[in-house]
């Protein structure tokens, strides 16, 4: 049988499938470091409380073993719902330019944090939040104007326009080379050498902004119609215009506050397994969440194991994997949608 | 909205709007509407580029605000239902409709049932049946595993047909479903939509320009002329000569065949 909508528990399959693969890579990220645990030492340390390895694997690997998965998912989920809402397969998590917002913010702090000589704590995320929340309103102010969806797209490209530009500007004023190469280190982002506060920071948030682009699902598939049919199926497209909104940037928000900026997270994962659940875009959020937090998880992976001198980012690792992906897709596309 | 205070008004019309006034930006796209569809009739709107036509689709549908008027379903006013209510009564065939991912084609019928469906939980057996229906009914049951993206343009348009004729509406309103198809798929498509009124009792409405289908397959007609009514009627009432020349500024010529007449653009008059 064909029939898709049959599909019975293969629904269930795709999901299962990519939760085992995240646990399982999670743990392995776990055993990942200068030194090599195996999974049983993993647990035996953490309940070691004094000894140097057993705070290393409370302290450094789990924070941030946990970060790459939140944050990988939340970019994944909202580059599957922005891809669906725009209707614009190019489309991913950066595309409000909420995570422009972030990254001013937590630079402005890491700035005026080095003045006062201050230490890397809770002082660049907060930042990074208050960035992402004046983004927010500057999108949210604009999209409750003007009504279209290709306006947001312009609107979030304007935004991180100027939020770049800020950001180049405070680099520009940077008091000595060490303080831009800080910044520009921050921005490349990275989910190494983050706390536990900085995850209890983020996670609220987070878990905020998953929910409510989960109640979506229903509204992009419609959308798959256009905006006229699926109003006319009964979807408020108000209330799904404020759920992604608020939603994307309650994710892609603290994520960045936390992680700086980490680029083609949302915009490929996506595209990689909307084959896989039959391009449903409702079908796609929970596994672009998924599939977002297993890229990531092996990025961070492969950035530790690595032989190089200095730890690359993962940001970069990202961009370096996802702009030749980039390619694919455009060539791709132009057999798909010509 | 101050004109009619109550919320039903008895009568036969399954459909009606009265007085619907609508503005986009500066300019009264649709100024004092009348127009009321009863059950089991194919109703065909017609009129030139920009006259109005499909803002009065969307403004039937509530999708652009209106300064004025009432619109009232099944002897209701419109804003008494739901818009779930309304989904599941009322479908909507756009202008240019198309489907962005290359979902199967069954999958995409299935979005007609999503005013049936809940938050989470998977179609039911009625579902199914419906869908399965309405792909019957269009003759596209035969395509149903295939990408919509890789179908060509008469199938696709059957398709997006099943799409919306799978929420069982009793009211279909398509907005030009005929353009860009061949003569062969525009008049299986005409055919289609008269068998659906006259063994369902559905009611469908179709924005068009082909004059000549207009003449031949439809019950009544109504022609616009920058946003204003010219004629309501049966198609020989409106496709007069008079009304032709102010609304078009053609002249048309009758043609008869096996007992039907269908009307032929001929010149321009100006």
């Amino acid at each position: 049988m064909t029939g898709a909508y049959r599909d019975g528990l293969e629904r269930f399959a795709t999901p299962l499938v990519l939760s085992i693969a995240v646990v399982v890579t999670a743990l392995i990220s776990l055993c990942v470091g200068t030194v090599f645990l195996s999974p049983a030492d993993v647990f035996r340390w953490i309940w070691i409380l004094d000894e140097p390895m057993g705070i290393a694997v409370r302290e450094l690997r789990m924070p941030r073993t946990l970060l790459a998965l939140l944050v990988g998912s939340c970019l994944g989920l909202s580059g599957a719902a922005l891809q669906g809402y725009t209707r614009n397969p190019l489309a991913d998590s950066g595309l409000l330019g909420i995570n422009s917002g972030a990254a001013l913010g937590a630079v402005l702090v890491l700035y005026t944090g080095f003045m006062e000589g201050s230490g890397f704590g809770i002082g660049i995320p907060a930042g990074g939040l208050a960035g992402a929340a004046l983004a927010t309103f500057v999108i949210a102010w604009l999209a409750a104007r003007v009504r279209s969806i290709q306006t947001l797209i312009l609107a979030g490209v304007a935004v991180s326009a100027l939020a770049g530009a800020l950001t180049s500007l405070v680099l520009n004023f940077s008091p000595s080379a060490y303080a831009a190469r800080e910044i520009i280190f921050w921005l490349l982002g990275s989910v190494a050498d983050r706390s536990w506060t900085h995850i209890g920071f983020a996670t609220p948030f987070m878990a905020m902004g998953f929910v409510l682009v989960l109640t979506c699902g229903r509204g992009l598939q419609a959308l798959t119609l256009g905006e006229d049919t699926a109003a006319s199926l009964g979807i408020s497209m108000a209330r799904l215009r404020w759920s992604l909104i608020l939603g994307c940037a309650m994710m892609v928000g603290p994520a960045t506050a936390v992680a700086g900026s980490i680029g083609f997270v949302g915009l490929v994962v996506p595209h990689l397994l909307r084959p896989l659940v039959k391009h449903d875009p409702a079908r796609l959020l929970v596994a672009s969440a998924l599939g977002g937090a297993l890229l990531l998880l092996w990025a961070d992976i492969l950035v530790r194991l690595l032989p190089v001198e200095q730890e690359l980012k993962v940001g970069v690792l990202t961009a370096l994997l996802g702009a030749p992906f980039f390619f694919w897709l455009i060539f791709r596309m132009r057999r798909l949608y010509q | 909205m101050k004109i009619n205070q109550q919320d039903s008004h008895p009568g036969e019309n399954l459909f009606e709007v009265r007085g619907m006034g609508i503005t986009l930006g500066e300019r009264k796209v649709l100024d004092a509407i009348d127009a009321a569809f009863v059950k089991g009739e194919l109703f065909g709107i017609i009129g030139s580029n920009g006259s109005g036509k499909s803002t009065c689709f969307r403004g039937m549908l509530g999708l652009l605000p209106r300064d004025s008027g009432n619109i009232f379903f099944q002897g209701n006013r419109i804003e008494t239902y739901t818009p779930q209510m309304l989904a599941r009564k009322i479908s909507y065939l756009p202008q240019n409709a198309e489907c962005l991912w290359p979902m199967s084609v069954e999958r995409v019928v299935m979005l007609g049932r999503l005013p049936y469906l809940t938050a989470w939980g998977g179609p039911a057996a009625g579902d199914i049946e419906s869908v399965d229906r309405a792909m019957e009914s269009v003759d596209v049951a035969g395509l149903k595993g295939r990408p919509v993206t890789e179908l060509s343009a008469g199938e696709r348009v059957r398709v997006l047909l099943a799409r919306a004729l799978a929420s069982d509406p009793v009211l279909l309103l398509a907005d030009e479903p005929s353009s860009g198809l061949d003569p062969y798929h525009q008049l299986q498509l005409m055919e289609l939509f008269r068998e659906h009124v006259r063994s369902n009792g559905m009611t469908i409405v179709v924005v068009l320009h082909d004059l000549a289908l207009a003449s031949r397959f439809f019950d009544r007609l109504l022609l616009l002329d920058n946003g204003r009514i010219i004629s309501c009627g049966s198609p020989e009432e409106v496709l007069k000569p008079e009304n032709l020349g102010s609304a078009y500024g053609i002249q048309a010529e009758a043609v008869e065949f096996d007992g039907e007449r269908a009307v032929v653009p001929w010149r321009r008059l100006r």
